[in-house]
C-alpha cells in the first residue's frame, strides 16, 4: 500500500515539477561539457577514416541524433501509453513536452544523414532506401501527433486521440531499427550495438560514445524542461503551484 | 583542408542553429506560461493560508 503511494507521489506534477527544477541545472551543464569534449575530440583529435576522409566527422552529430529521434518516440508512446490506460495525467503531459524534441532529433538526423551521403554515395537522398524513409516516416508521425493535438479543441479527447496515433507508430521503430537488416540498403548495417562488438575504431569511437551520452543528456534536459512548462499550463488550476506563485 | 570539411562544417553549423533555436523557443513558451499565470495570481488573488493544508 506504501509503495502504490509512494509510486502516485512520484509521479504526480507536483513532485515531477519540484524533482525537475532542481535537477534541470545540473544536467544541462553536464550535457554542454560531454558535448563539448565529445565534439572536439571527434572532430578534431581523431583520425580521418582511411576510405571515408574527414566526412566521416559528421557520425558525431548524426548517430546521437538519428538514436535520439527513436528513443523520443519510445518515450512519447510509452507515456501516452500511461495517459491513455492508467489516465496518469503526466503521461500525457510528457507525450506532448517530448514530441518536440523527437521531430527535432529526427530532423537533424534527416539533414546530417543526406550532407553525409552526398559525397560518400553521390546523393543526398535514395527514395527507395528503407532507413531514409523509415526515419522520415518518423518525422511525419511526430508531425502528425502535434498537428492532432493542437487542432483538436477539447483537450483531453486531444491527449486521448493523440495517444492512439503514437502507440499505433511505435511499430516504426523496430522498422528503422532493422530496415538495414531487412531490405537491401545503401544505409550501412550496425557498427556499434552488433554482434561480435563495435566495428568502430576506439579512438573514433570514444569520442561517439561521449557525444552521445552528452546530446542524450541534453535531450533529458529539453524534455524535463518542457515537461516543467506543459505541467505550468496545465496545473494553473491546481492548489500548491497557486501557493508557489504566491510564495 | 579536403572539401570533405565543408560537409562536416555545415552539417555542423545547421544542427547547432536548430538546437539553439529550439531551445530559446523552449525557453520563451515557459516565460509565457509564467506570464499566464501571473495573470490568474491577479484574477484569483492569493489563497488564505488557512486552506494551505486542508
Amino acid at each position: 500500500m506504501n509503495i502504490i503511494k509512494l509510486f502516485h507521489q512520484f509521479i504526480s506534477p507536483r513532485f515531477v515539477y519540484w524533482l525537475s527544477s532542481v535537477i534541470i541545472p545540473y544536467i544541462f551543464i553536464l550535457a554542454l561539457i560531454l558535448i563539448a569534449f565529445g565534439l572536439y575530440q571527434g572532430i578534431f583529435i581523431a583520425p580521418p577514416d582511411y576510405l571515408q576522409g574527414d566526412a566521416y566527422r559528421i557520425i558525431y552529430i548524426h548517430v546521437p541524433a538519428a538514436y535520439l529521434s527513436l528513443l523520443g518516440y519510445v518515450i512519447l508512446a510509452v507515456s501516452s501509453f500511461l495517459g491513455f490506460v492508467w489516465h496518469i495525467k503526466i503521461g500525457y503531459y510528457a507525450a506532448r513536452s517530448v514530441a518536440g524534441i523527437g521531430a527535432i532529433f529526427t530532423v537533424i538526423a534527416l539533414l546530417t544523414g543526406a550532407i553525409w551521403g552526398k559525397p560518400m554515395w553521390g546523393t543526398y537522398w535514395q527514395w527507395t532506401d528503407p532507413r531514409m524513409m523509415s526515419e522520415l516516416f518518423l518525422l511525419f508521425l511526430y508531425l502528425g501527433y502535434m498537428a492532432l493535438i493542437v487542432n483538436i479543441t477539447n483537450i483531453d479527447q486531444a491527449d486521448r486521440i493523440g495517444s492512439i496515433l503514437a502507440m499505433i507508430g511505435l511499430i516504426n521503430v523496430p522498422i528503422i531499427h532493422y530496415s538495414v537488416e531487412w531490405w537491401s540498403s545503401i544505409h550501412q548495417g550496425p557498427s556499434i550495438m552488433r554482434e561480435g562488438g563495435p566495428s568502430i575504431a576506439p579512438e573514433m569511437l570514444y569520442p561517439l560514445l561521449t557525444s552521445i551520452l552528452g546530446f542524450t543528456l541534453l535531450f533529458i534536459f529539453l524534455f524535463l524542461y518542457r515537461l516543467n512548462t506543459m505541467i505550468l499550463l496545465r496545473e494553473s488550476g491546481a492548489r500548491w503551484l497557486k501557493e508557489m506563485i504566491h510564495e | 583542408m579536403s572539401n570533405y570539411w565543408l560537409y562536416v562544417i555545415v552539417s555542423y553549423t545547421i544542427s547547432a542553429s536548430i538546437l539553439i533555436i529550439f531551445v530559446w523557443i523552449s525557453y520563451l513558451q515557459r516565460v509565457r506560461a509564467w506570464q499566464e499565470l501571473k495573470k490568474l495570481k491577479i484574477k484569483t488573488g492569493i489563497t488564505p493560508k488557512i486552506n494551505k493544508y486542508d
